[in-house]
């Protein structure tokens, strides 16, 4: 009886996948996604793209829990969020886990950055995904940006003057620049108005297609370096020379096919996907060269994205959840006093992600080379980011092998990670927030 | 503090006295002329202090150390008979650069 009923259950499960295969090709699309073949090498450095992935979804699904409650209004916009913080149900939770993963997921994209980098990710034919990632990496810190001025509190409010008057200097669309961003030609209710509409509606709304043009274009070159792309092109190049021992020229063979796509083309795949996942796991032998470039050094072995990666993937996401849940009730997320624009006591001070952006302003006195120091050369070296697949054309893929990039990179860091530490000097001296008493 | 304001108490100011008064006057703005945040005076060092990136200004508000590009803004005041400040929701700066719009409240009467 019991065989019975599962094989009947299992029957109606093949029919309705074989239903919804004709009409959507769901279950093909499905195994290709989980059957993609990933090196064996990179499991845990490539958990950081999809621990972002997944910190970007808490972010959506807590920030639109909170949009229950909160008021975008100068009048509510604190109480509100004081109100979440003291009487809705998990409020502090929610709250919590959206503040505490925006700081995580700063920390989490640089890493990733860090990584694409060292391992010379960015380069061809994967540019544009590398061009997609930085515009991602400044959307986000501009969503971090806007995100804390929404409180309405004195730490928000004074950042986002800040930003507002950073922009008010940029060369011809300075005053253009700082009435955008105010709504106006002061700080008021337009204000916040602007910056929730960037922080909820158009940031978001450019970060979510980005983030989809960054996984399929992660998912058309595959997560193999150049060598996995130079063997499947060696099998390939064997097979032909095969095939044209056998058969007589490519031409010759190719024709008969040129015309037969679709199932043929899926059928390849899903052969592919078999031999991937039964191929014998035999190194390239060394020293075999394809090209002229030596790629054999960085061969890996394939393993299925399902379930190798996804499970490492799954443990690392699990276990960043769990720590900003503990962190959002062992230390809340803050709000300090409600916004004043006519104090002369509060002190502000940014969040840890500006502290190197903040020591930088210190350097450039006077309207010119403030417009130079604060708008021009954040501007040049967000452009220097995206040109890097350009600038950096070096075939080798490795580290080791690329000493100048690296040694640049690693002298940018520098300078970013010691001012951070002359910014936390100069807060030790002078702490932020109200002074007590 | 004026000697007008320690000798009188009460009763309307004259001609003369509003003149004098509005001659010792300074109405700033505490946002700081650099990126906006708010500064204040410092007693012992004699001087307006930005506390974000160390602007300084003397006690009449002129740039004296520091990255801002000028002094702080002025508003636009006037001391009327009562003895109130009414002042407008306008501001200039005393140098040679041009304004800039600044973030400031709504008008307000002290």
């Amino acid at each position: 009886m019991a065989s019975r009923i599962t094989a009947q259950t299992r029957r109606w499960g093949r029919d309705l996948a074989d239903w919804m295969e004709e009409r959507t090709g769901i279950v093909s699309i499905t195994g290709k996604l989980l059957y993609e073949p990933m090196p064996r090498r990179g499991r845990l450095l490539y958990t950081l793209g999809s621990a972002t992935l997944f910190l970007i979804t808490l972010q959506f699904l807590t920030g639109i829990l909170l949009l229950f409650n909160y008021a975008p209004t100068t009048d509510h916009a604190w109480d509100s969020i004081y109100y979440i913080m003291t009487n809705v149900y998990f409020g502090k939770l929610i709250r919590g886990i959206h503040f505490w993963s925006a700081n995580a997921l700063i920390v989490v994209i640089g890493l990733h950055m860090v990584r694409t980098f060292l391992s010379g990710s960015y380069k061809r034919p994967r540019e544009m995904n590398w061009v997609v990632g930085v515009l991602l990496i400044v959307i986000v810190t501009v969503m971090a940006f806007s995100g804390y001025a929404l409180r309405w509190d004195q730490e928000g409010f004074w950042a986002w003057e800040v930003g507002a008057m950073i922009a008010s200097y940029t060369p011809l669309i300075g005053n253009w620049a700082i009435t955008a961003l105010l709504g106006g030609d002061t700080a008021g209710p337009a204000t916040l108005s602007r910056v929730f509409a960037l922080h909820v509606w158009l940031l978001p709304a450019a970060l979510a297609p980005l983030i989809g043009i960054h996984l399929y274009l992660l998912r058309k070159h595959g997560e193999f370096g150049a060598t996995f792309e130079y063997a499947e092109r060696l099998a390939a190049l064997r097979k032909r020379r095969q095939m044209e021992e056998t058969f007589g020229s490519a031409e010759e063979v190719g024709s008969g096919n040129a015309t037969d796509t679709g199932y043929s083309e899926r059928a390849r795949d899903e052969q592919r996907i078999v031999e991937i996942r039964h191929a014998p796991r035999e190194r390239v032998e060394e020293g075999e060269i394809v090209t002229k470039e030596d790629v054999f050094d960085r061969y890996d072995e394939p393993q299925g994205f399902f379930p190798g990666q996804v499970v490492v993937d799954l443990t690392v996401s699990a276990i960043l959840l769990a720590i900003v849940v503990v962190l959002s009730y062992a230390v809340p997320a803050p709000l300090t006093e409600p916004m004043d624009v006519s104090t002369t006591v509060y002190v502000p001070r940014p969040e840890w992600f500006f502290f190197f952006l903040d020591q930088w302003l210190v350097y450039f006195p006077g309207s010119v080379l403030i417009a130079i120091g604060d708008v021009i050369v954040p501007f040049l070296f967000v452009l220097l980011l995206l040109a890097i697949p350009w600038l950096d054309k070096e075939p080798a893929h490795s580290p080791a092998r690329r000493p100048f990039v690296v040694v640049v990179g690693f002298l940018v860091i520098l300078v970013i990670v010691l001012n951070m530490l002359l910014t936390l000097v100069r807060i030790a001296n002078f702490p932020g927030g109200t002074p007590a008493g | 503090l004026p000697s007008i304001l320690e000798e009188k108490s009460e009763g309307p100011l004259s001609e003369t006295e509003i003149q004098e008064l509005e001659r010792q006057l300074n109405v700033l703005s505490n946002h700081c002329a650099h990126l906006g945040c708010p500064v204040r005076w410092m007693p012992e060092e004699g001087g307006i202090l930005c506390p974000c990136h160390g602007g300084i200004y003397d006690i009449n508000g002129n740039h004296t150390g520091g990255p801002p590009p000028h002094g702080l803004w002025r508003y636009v005041s006037q001391i009327r008979e009562d003895g109130r400040i009414f002042v407008k929701h306008e501001f200039y700066v005393e140098q040679k650069g041009r304004t800039k719009p600044g973030i400031y409240t709504k008008p307000y009467v002290v």
